[in-house]
């Protein structure tokens, strides 16, 4: 047999990656299973975008079922989904957007060998993740401080409705409507963080939900005898309001018959005039169904915010390859005390103080680790990152992660938040 | 010969159980149809294969010939022969499906209610009965209902199969068949009916296998004079046996019990007959059949000393006949009642056979609180 | 040697045998010792070793399932006044074993079988490759695999601790939910850890997913010069349609069971109709991973008996580009038949009537392979040998596996078969007869390349017609119960079917018989089988073109790939009991074709 031969079905498929011989044998990035570093990067890339499509499908899962259940119950997600802040929201998909940029860019710097800028845009990026992540604490925060959490720490979950019986249930949610719920129609004025308590700010709740408010009134006691007994009585007051009736005044009037159940939150719903769903409306068994709203919101919200905290890893590590030896000695004990920073940032919004500790020993660690590698930086020598315009595939595909996790975040923020 | 014992022994052929329903013939049809086929089929690829495994099989000096690599005429006879006799499968079992789906309007409607791990079937009337009855030819509608989780309602010999699924109604149809009668004597007989098993058919945890029951096949006459009697309790049945059915049945033992020094909310009916009430401004009152009856539908006249005042009124859901069944249970079980209780130990008499049902029919387990039509409505999808 | 390949023209069929003396003493076995340079591995060979002993011990476990569930359904239960208890702690027990029969043989033998054995160890080499394109993902899908079944372990301890000692784990004890998990018994009433149960399927599922993705990239960008599309090996072809589904449908199930797990523990409400939720979704969402998944364990199979076939029958496979054609059109139209699950369920009569027509499509193309294997045959010269028997074992139960398909396909009939054990019989034909048969048949077939060892083929016969025997004694009398009407797992049954209960527990018996000696046969060659030659059964695709067993590149020399079902040219060498190739044979009967 010829070495002719032998070379047609490919010399490097062959050729063991310490072996000395001509071609591509040389490249240390080059795994000894590849003839090329594009074949290599072809099949790389295709591997990737094929995880990334598996990604989306499961996410794809998540939102059909999200669309199954928000077909079921139109109005549950019309009434709670006000309950979330779009303005904080709102900042984190500025924030999430802007750190795709930072990462696209990264991958550019990385292919025109600017491996400082590389460096410092990867800094960047993982700023935006804690800048989300962040974000999306005072968001948590905020909805279990107000009894809004997942599970049976949520106010309108039936275990919480069964501690505390129906009474103080309808008082609760009153409370809630009052010092949470964001008025559209105020602007952006009235910070779901601001908004607790206070009476002056329940004014302006009232005016701004104009008619509903006077239902809301009108429509309570009828409320809090049906759900003590359980009866679909509940109509009688706000189940029907005339579409035609425009004044706030003239919302009282009601027509005198008791509309079908399972029909007038629909009717509200769709109906432009009177898209501030107020709890009242909602039929009974769609009551019991807000606490799933919360379920789904942690859920998806949760799930993305796993796959944040894996991209930002990621890109940690891409980090750590971006720069030489020495550099490695600082971004390892930084890395680590940023954890240590985020921790110590979550005591200011849940003043829970065993954070304090965590945080506390995490940060003292990672110093402590950054002073030793300070006084040996001089003996390991500076020399330079692995990516160069030749050899860039982690940048790119954990850059494609990165765009993924932002693009999901894209359709979660509308979906949640932006529903009417 | 295997075939004429199982159906002496087990009623069934070899395949499938007797049918008892108009779908059951057509559904045999398509089960034989496709059998047919099927054993076609296979007999075609067994015997080639069996056939070309010995002709060629490995011989010394003989070598494999080569034969086409494909052939487009072949590949798509067996593709196009294949995909017609699929489409006509297909047609048959679409076109008897949907004789399955489409229920006639005037069906008569009973309502299975699935729950671990049992059936109730609920009828007009609003009598509950653990067994299926039906009568023969006339459509029945049975509506879905299940209390937990998924079940399935299954009668073999019906044919027909649907899943029993929380939170939504399905429901399924048939039209049952009932083998002749031959004697005329049987024909209003509530007791001479056809028996069908019936499964629950979708897992439903520990006790899934002990789910079953029985579907019973009447003649109409038969079926009227059987609800007529299952319904009313008091036919064959004595007064006082009654009232206890109703003590039992009517929630009033959720609060009273029947044993002395037992207290769970309200005074226990022992000894309660007859005897002298403390009411709570301290005067006293006879139990007679007046009290109890006030006590029933008012309960809040006349409070027993030391009892809360939380009884909800009887009126208009406990009539008067039955209060006297009630009556006639606590006397029984009263040391203080000195009357004759023989008298209420008189087993009631069945009516004329197959006259229509007059007594106002009550159910024996307390009705759902929304009615299926307002809980169909409330399930918007579907 | 110079690294200019690609000027030389390609020149076919002329396909040399490695001539060069070859290392005989080193292999991918003895290259490296050690237990760490098997657990930290990232030879493809090395892999596909480990995972066998991991599937392999499920696949035992889930057979000692089998034959304990057959056992206590020899009698049925009987119910008398004062026994409930006992009656329903063995109803208890039974449901426990059903479901992990299921749940054990699905997700950690059934689905994985083929492809993470078979596959990773051939594809490479089918591919005239050293490696899969990620052999560090690969490792991963394997540890990934070891989690799940960390997971599982945990459910079985829970169980026998239970069972053993009243003791329960935080979660529930053993799993009773039917490996389908249908909501809301799962979610609410269930007493088995379905937590830890979805979560191990959930990673299960990411193995396979990883695996997917890893064959995908490697058919891709690692065909050598030569192999064209539609020149690759049909296993690879299958293996590729297997992948498709595995990534496609894979990440429904994960999400399913993250959700179902959040329903478990924190009560979501999406399943849950007291919480507004939809029990029906969750069947819908199982489906579309599960039906897909049916494919993901038989078009590997088919892929294996197209090889079987052509090689044991000494013919160019019959119909190549409908074979190949056939798997990718029966993975993408795997896809939109899940709601033939679901007749019953009370989904609308529009959509039962939509499905089961799509239903009957898939039919075709499975049909169609049937016929081009028997055309195959015709006018071969067939060899009966172990993996030809259970390829042709395989033929049988599949026709009767799809035959009885057009049954449960034909809604009418449907409606009375479905949850009957005519269903137990049917998915059992394809998913178990077929997929078992075609999997014994690989192992026997590569068993020589995996190891370097021969079997002992007398034995290996006979334990294939017992196994085959008793396959068919065990699950076709079931077929004749579940139209009679006995509903699927029933822990007890009337009376009037005992006797195929009973008939099916014997089958189950001289089946596992059967298996035992497989293994026999298996753990005796290891020992003390007879060296392999590089290639006892005469076959052109790439991985029999290194010696047996492959060293720890694969390859000594570069394999050059041509049609790789055109046999002619192998002759058979009765000295060393090996085919060797002729090209001057090759020449000439090339010229006559």
């Amino acid at each position: 047999m010829s070495n002719a031969e032998t070379n047609v079905a490919g010399t490097a498929l062959l050729d063991d990656p310490h072996a000395e011989h001509g071609g591509n044998g040389h490249d240390p990035n080059l795994a000894h299973h590849f003839d090329t570093p594009e074949q290599q990067y072809t099949s790389a890339k295709l591997g990737m975008w094929i995880f990334l499509g598996t990604e989306l499908l499961m996410f794809g899962g998540l939102f059909c079922a999200y669309s199954v259940y928000r077909h079921n119950h139109p109005e549950v997600f019309v009434y709670a989904h006000k309950f979330l802040d779009k303005w904080l929201g709102a900042v984190n998909t500025v924030v999430l957007i802007t750190s795709s940029l930072t990462m696209a860019w990264a991958v550019r710097a990385s292919q025109m060998n600017k491996s400082r800028l590389l460096t410092v845009l990867l800094i960047l990026t993982i700023i935006g993740g804690y800048g989300f992540l962040g974000i999306k604490s005072i968001e948590y925060h905020q909805k279990y401080e107000h009894g809004l959490w997942f599970g049976g720490s949520n106010i309108f979950s039936e275990s919480y409705i069964e501690k505390v019986g129906p009474k103080e249930f309808e008082k609760s949610v009153e409370h809630l409507e009052h010092t949470t719920m964001e008025p559209s129609h105020a602007g952006g004025e009235a910070h779901a963080g601001e908004a607790r308590g206070g009476d002056a700010h329940s004014e302006v709740i009232g005016q701004a939900n104009g008619e509903a408010h006077g239902e809301a009134v009108a429509g309570h006691e009828a409320v809090a005898g049906a759900a003590a007994t359980s009866q679909p009585t509940l109509k009688t007051a706000a189940g029907f309001s005339d579409p035609n009736a425009g004044l706030p005044d003239e919302a009282k009037i009601k027509p005198s018959f008791e509309s079908p159940a399972g029909l007038a939150p629909e009717v509200a719903a769709a109906d432009p005039h009177h898209h501030h769903l107020s709890f009242e409306e909602l039929a009974l068994r769609d009551k019991k169904n807000l606490a799933t709203f919360f379920n789904i919101y942690f859920f998806m919200t949760g799930l993305h915010g796993v796959h944040v905290v894996v991209g930002m890893s990621l890109i940690y590590w891409v980090l750590l390859r971006s720069v030489g030896p020495r550099g490695r000695l600082y971004v390892w004990p930084l890395g680590l005390a940023s954890v240590g920073v985020f921790l110590l940032y979550l005591i200011i919004i849940t003043h829970y103080m065993m954070l304090a500790v965590w945080g506390g020993a995490v940060l003292l660690f990672s110093l402590l680790w950054l002073v030793r590698n300070l006084t040996i930086a001089n003996s390991v020598e500076e020399g330079h990152g692995e990516f160069s315009r030749d050899y860039f595939t982690p940048v790119d595909l954990v850059g494609l992660y990165w765009h993924l996790v932002d693009l999901i975040w894209i359709f979660l923020f509308p979906l949640l938040y932006l529903i009417h | 010969m295997l075939r004429s014992v199982l159906a002496e022994v087990y009623d069934q052929t070899f395949w499938l159980p007797k049918g008892a329903s108009t779908v059951a013939p057509s559904t045999d049809w398509l089960f034989n149809f496709v059998l047919w086929i099927c054993i076609f089929f296979f007999l075609l690829i067994a015997v080639l294969t069996v056939y070309f495994c010995v002709k060629y099989r490995h011989r010394e000096g003989v070598k494999q010939e080569s034969t086409a690599g494909h052939s487009t005429a072949l590949e798509l006879t067996w593709t196009i022969i294949p995909t017609v006799i699929v489409l006509v499968i297909f047609y048959y079992g679409f076109r008897q499906f949907m004789n399955l789906s489409v229920d006639p309007p005037n069906s008569y409607e009973i309502t299975a209610t699935g729950m671990m791990w049992n059936w109730q079937f609920t009828y007009p009337n609003g009598y509950t009965s653990p067994e299926l009855h039906v009568p023969a030819g006339v459509p029945v509608r049975v509506i879905l209902d299940s209390k937990d989780v998924i079940h399935s309602l299954f009668v073999p010999a019906f044919r027909v199969k649907k899943d029993v699924v929380p939170g939504r109604y399905n429901r399924l149809w048939f039209q049952a068949e009932k083998v002749p009668v031959t004697d005329p004597k049987d024909i209003a007989d509530p007791d001479k009916f056809d028996v069908y098993d019936l499964y629950c058919a979708a897992y439903c945890g520990t006790n899934h296998s002990t789910m079953k029951s029985i579907a019973c096949v009447h003649t109409p006459e038969s079926f009227k004079a059987w609800l007529t009697i299952a319904s009313n309790p008091y036919l064959g049945h004595t007064l006082i046996e009654v009232g206890e059915l109703f003590y039992k049945t009517r929630s009033c033992a959720t609060c009273h019990s029947n044993e002395k020094d037992k207290i769970i909310t309200g005074p226990s009916w022992r000894d309660m007959f007859g005897s002298q009430i403390p009411l709570a401004d301290g005067t006293t009152v006879l139990a007679d059949e007046a009290y109890v009856r006030e006590s029933i539908y008012v309960p809040g006249a006349k409070i027993h000393r030391n009892f809360p005042n939380v009884m909800p009124s009887q009126l208009g859901m406990i009539s008067d006949t039955d209060v006297n069944a009630i009556i006639a249970y606590m006397k029984s079980i009263s040391v203080n009642f000195k009357g004759d209780l023989s008298q209420f130990q008189v087993k009631g008499t069945a009516p004329e056979k197959g006259a229509p049902t007059t007594m106002p029919l009550t159910p024996s387990i307390s009705p759902p609180a929304t009615s299926p039509a307002t809980k169909a409505l409330d399930k918007k999808s579907d | 040697m110079s690294a200019d390949a690609g000027t030389i023209p390609y020149k076919e069929p002329g396909m040399p045998r490695p001539q060069h003396v070859v290392d005989l003493h080193d292999n991918y076995l003895n290259h490296s010792k050690g237990i760490k340079s098997w657990l930290l591995t990232l030879d493809h060979k090395r892999i596909g070793i480990m995972y066998m002993v991991g599937i392999l011990s499920a696949f035992f476990l889930g057979g000692l399932f089998a034959i304990l569930l057959r056992t206590m359904l020899w009698s049925p239960v009987v119910m008398v006044p004062g026994n409930e208890q006992i009656a329903s702690s063995s109803y208890r027990l039974y449901n426990h074993f059903f479901t992990l029969h299921g749940a054990v043989m699905v997700f950690m033998f059934i689905i994985p079988a083929i492809p993470a054995i078979l596959g990773n160890f051939i594809l490479p080499l089918q591919l005239g490759a050293k490696d899969v394109a990620f052999p560090r993902l690969n490792l991963l899908s394997l540890y990934l695999y070891a989690t799940g079944a960390l997971f599982f372990s945990f459910i079985l301890l829970s169980g026998v601790l239970h069972a053993a000692f009243n003791i329960t784990l935080p979660g529930g004890f053993g799993l009773d939910t039917g490996w389908t998990f249908y909501t809301p018994y799962s979610s609410s009433k269930a007493q088995g850890n379905v937590v830890a149960a979805t979560l191990g399927a959930f990673v299960l599922g990411f193995s396979s997913i990883l695996t997917g993705v890893n064959f995908i990239a490697s058919i891709h960008t690692l065909r050598p010069k030569g192999m064209t599309w539609f020149r690759m090996p049909l296993f690879l072809w299958a293996l590729y349609a297997t992948s498709i589904i595995q990534i496609l449908a894979t990440p429904v199930l994960a999400i399913t069971l993250l959700l179902l797990a959040a329903e478990r523990s924190i009560g979501i409400g999406i399943f849950d109709p007291a919480m507004g939720g939809d029990p029906v979704l969750f069947q819908h969402f199982f489906w579309f991973y599960s039906h897909p998944a049916v494919y993901i364990m038989i078009l590997p199979a088919m892929g294996v008996i197209s090889e079987v076939i052509v090689a044991f029958s000494r013919k160019h496979v019959f119909g190549y580009n409908f074979i190949a054609l056939s798997s990718i059109a029966i993975a993408l139209l795997g896809f939109l038949v899940w709601g033939h699950h679901m007749f019953v369920s009370g989904q609308s009569p529009l959509a039962n009537v939509i499905f089961s027509l799509l239903t009957f499509s898939v039919a075709i193309p499975s049909a169609v392979k049937v016929f081009n294997w028997l055309a195959t045959l015709y006018k071969g010269d067939i060899r009966l040998k172990t993996p030809m028997l259970y390829a042709l074992g395989f033929m049988m139960l599949f026709t009767i596996g799809g035959l009885t398909g057009l049954f449960l396909g034909a809604l009418a009939v449907d409606v009375h078969l479905t949850n009957t054990y005519f269903i137990v019989a049917h998915f059992h034909y394809v998913m178990m007869g077929s997929m078992l048969f075609a999997f014994l048949a690989g192992m026997y077939y590569w068993w020589p390349k995996m190891f370097g060892k021969m079997y002992n083929e007398t034995v290996g016969v006979i334990a294939s017609i017992i196994v085959f025997v008793g396959f068919n004694t065990a699950f076709f009398p079931q077929f004749i119960a579940g139209s009679l009407g006995m509903p699927r797992r029933y822990a007890s049954y009337p009376i009037q079917f005992v006797g195929y209960h009973r008939a099916s527990t014997i089958g189950a018996y001289t089946m596992g018989l059967g298996l035992v000696l497989v293994g026999l046969n298996w753990a005796h060659a290891l020992l003390r089988g007879k060296k392999a030659p590089s290639n006892p059964w005469g076959s052109n695709t790439l991985e029999w073109r290194t010696p047996s067993p492959p060293p720890h590149d694969n390859f000594p020399d570069a394999p050059v790939a041509n049609d790789p079902y055109d046999l002619h040219g192998w002759e058979y060498d009765k000295a060393t009991e090996n085919w060797v190739y002729n090209e001057h044979a090759a020449g000439a009967t090339a010229g006559s074709h």
